[in-house]
């Protein structure tokens, strides 16, 4: 009996096995189809904007379309130019990076360093919701709430008293490149101030106990002990922060101004400009597929793609690179 | 021979008979007094700490060695003293009524099985076990005579007094040797470049690592080898100019070179500062140290002259650990 019972186990194991082993091997060919999807896709995304690109740079050249400074999409008087909205993104995710980083740095803080146990969880799951929230949500507020704070508390204030700097001159209006960089400074404080917070976390704690054995305060931990330790994973967060300023469009066409032309270009913080993303959500719907128009168009994405796979590289180099020195012989 | 009026009320206290109170105070050492009660407490005159004989559980045949810890201890003059010190971890209750006491220009180790609270113990001399989340503590610990767990002393403050070096060698990685040796000074507030340079320079040399560094300062602190990363935590601490160094397993990383190293630089440290030495290596604290004081769940089970306690310990339970019959 015992040897049928055997027989019968045999029996049902092998027709499982044969049927788990054409799964396994099912799983296999389908997760790495996954997977090669993924870079298929990246691919086939160069390839696009690299091809409805080309009319563009065949007529104005590549350097030619990266320093010019008009846009003019009539049939005839063709003209375009890239620079105003390459300035455009720089600047705006250049004040996004220096407001947002230090609200960042100061959250990610609280949270790996100072808060008590019981605070920690809600609060870095409220920030985290604010990753949640969709942009074109931020780009109504914008405009419907924030750019009159904008304008009557900083802009304003801004205006007259140090409104003869070249930088912040112009008329306090709200729709400008400031409040544009604040609004991303916002959108940016979940990615940094998380990415911090870990890479805080990170950190050994003989480094915080060898700070406070030499007579260290609290901050003063944090300083020598945290801070430097973490701080080229704190670069990458900086970094990837930047990434998400560059490529965000919604928001930040809802309040940008929408400048075109000469006019785009960034030279006071209280004008209008826009950057490649918000030129590209503003004209697409109404570009001329006949005309050179979309090939701008896509030029302008192609450029705001090179930058922001450089600057995700970047960033993703760098984090890894803090993460393995957490698990090297420093600790 | 006198029994004086601590002495009296111990006896009291502790319900042991007049004679094996009497005997409890014998002058020499190697004398065992002989008592028969079971679940005995008694009162150690010089640690003043009380013992719940835990021995008697362990090896309940062997009643007979049993005298109080650290009998024939001078009352010295102590730089460093905990005072019914209880500490804890959350509920965990890591360091049960120690009072012991650490003298100058004296190395002390503290031996005992892991768990035992070796560390605790050191940690609440400099109030680093404070910083642990959930961490607390009770009682006092006198630093020249000044509570340093009172409301008006600042435990920054307590800690450049009371320096420490840790179980791995935990130097700033992205400071130089330099920088590593002159971070605490910093935290200061010396500014004055002269003044650093020879600090850094004799706190290197008595750590004597001096001469294998002195032409890589700009190099990184973590570039050095673990046994020489060590010695610049110890540079480090020294650069502060402390009082007492508290050292917590200090070579358990280290290979055996490395680690006699330091066990000369802690012998010639002692010339300098108190030093307090946690180690889990028995042969280490015979070599380094002048006291030894062996711990067992939280409290102290017995203190003494290293040569006598490893020689011939009083208790039985010590003689078990150092013959490494447990721990």
């Amino acid at each position: 009996m015992q040897a049928k019972e055997q027989q019968v186990r045999q029996g049902s194991n092998s027709l499982l096995d044969s049927l788990g082993g054409f799964l396994d091997a099912a799983f296999q060919v389908l997760s790495t189809y996954s997977a090669t999807i993924v870079a298929g896709v990246l691919v086939l995304m160069t390839v696009v904007l690299v091809a409805g690109s080309s009319p563009v740079f065949r007529r104005f050249g590549f350097i030619g379309f990266i320093t010019g400074v008009n846009w003019n999409p009539v049939i005839g008087k063709e003209a375009f130019g890239a620079l105003p909205y390459i300035l455009g993104t720089l600047v705006t995710s250049a004040i996004a990076i220096t407001i947002g980083v230090p609200i960042s740095l100061g959250i990610a803080i609280f949270l790996s360093e100072m808060s008590p146990w019981a605070v920690r969880g809600p609060v870095s799951q409220l920030i985290e919701l604010l990753a949640a929230v969709p942009s074109v949500i931020y780009g109504l507020w914008g405009l419907f709430v924030f750019r009159f704070w904008v304008r009557d508390w900083i802009e304003t204030p801004l205006s007259t008293y140090v409104g003869s700097l070249p930088v912040f001159s112009g008329s306090p209006f709200g729709l400008d490149v400031l409040t544009a960089g604040l609004i991303l400074a916002i959108m940016i404080i979940p990615t940094v101030s998380s990415v911090s917070r870990e890479v805080m976390l990170a950190v050994p704690n003989s480094q915080r106990e060898a700070a406070y054995s030499l007579g260290a305060t609290r901050w003063e931990a944090v300083r020598i002990g945290v801070l430097n330790y973490s701080r080229s994973g704190i670069f990458g967060a900086t970094i990837l922060g930047l990434g998400r300023a560059v490529g965000e469009t919604m928001a930040v066409t809802m309040v940008i101004g929408n400048a075109i032309g000469p006019a785009a270009i960034p030279t006071s913080l209280l004008k209008a400009s826009q950057t490649l993303g918000s030129l590209i959500a503003n004209e697409f719907n109404e570009a001329d597929p006949t005309s050179l128009h979309p090939a701008a168009l896509i030029g302008l994405g192609l450029i705001l793609f090179i930058f922001a796979l450089l600057i995700n590289v970047l960033a993703q180099l760098l984090v890894w690179k803090v993460l393995k020195v957490k698990r090297g012989s420093v600790e | 021979m006198e029994a004086s009026p601590a002495t009296i009320r111990l006896c009291e206290t502790t319900g042991l008979g007049s004679r094996s109170c009497a005997d409890h105070h014998s002058p020499h050492p190697q004398h065992y007094s002989q008592t028969g009660h079971q679940g005995k407490i008694w009162h150690d005159e010089v640690t003043n700490v009380t013992v719940e004989l835990l021995i008697e559980k362990l090896k309940p045949e062997n009643e007979k060695r049993v005298e109080p810890a650290s009998q024939g201890e001078p009352m010295g003059p102590f730089k460093i003293r905990a005072e019914k010190l209880n500490a804890w971890f959350g509920q965990n209750h890591v360091l049960k009524d120690i009072s012991i006491g650490f003298r100058e220009n004296e190395v002390t180790a503290i031996i005992g099985p892991s768990g035992c609270g070796k560390s605790t113990l050191i940690r609440c001399l400099n109030r680093m076990h404070e910083l642990v989340p959930g961490a607390r503590t009770s009682g006092s610990v006198f630093l020249d005579g000044a509570e340093i767990y009172s409301k008006h002393v600042d435990a920054v403050q307590v800690r450049r007094t009371v320096g420490m070096v840790f179980q791995k060698p935990n130097p700033f990685p992205t400071m130089s040797v330099y920088d590593n040796v002159a971070a605490g000074l910093k935290l200061n507030g010396m500014r004055n470049q002269r003044k650093l340079d020879e600090a850094v320079l004799n706190s290197l040399k008595k750590a004597a690592l001096w001469d294998e560094v002195k032409d890589d300062l700009d190099k990184s602190g973590v570039s050095l080898s673990g046994g020489q990363q060590q010695r610049l935590c110890i540079a480090r601490a020294l650069a502060v100019e402390p009082k007492v160094i508290l050292m917590d397993e200090p070579c358990s990383a280290l290979d055996p070179i490395a680690t006699a190293k330091i066990e000369e630089l802690i012998a010639s440290l002692k010339e300098q500062y108190t030093v307090v030495i946690v180690t889990h290596n028995m042969q280490q604290a015979a070599r380094v140290s002048d006291r030894t004081a062996f711990l067992y769940l939280g409290q102290v089970i017995e203190y003494g002259e290293t040569t006598h306690l490893f020689e011939n310990p009083a208790q039985e339970l010590t003689e078990r650990y150092v013959t490494g019959k447990f721990g």
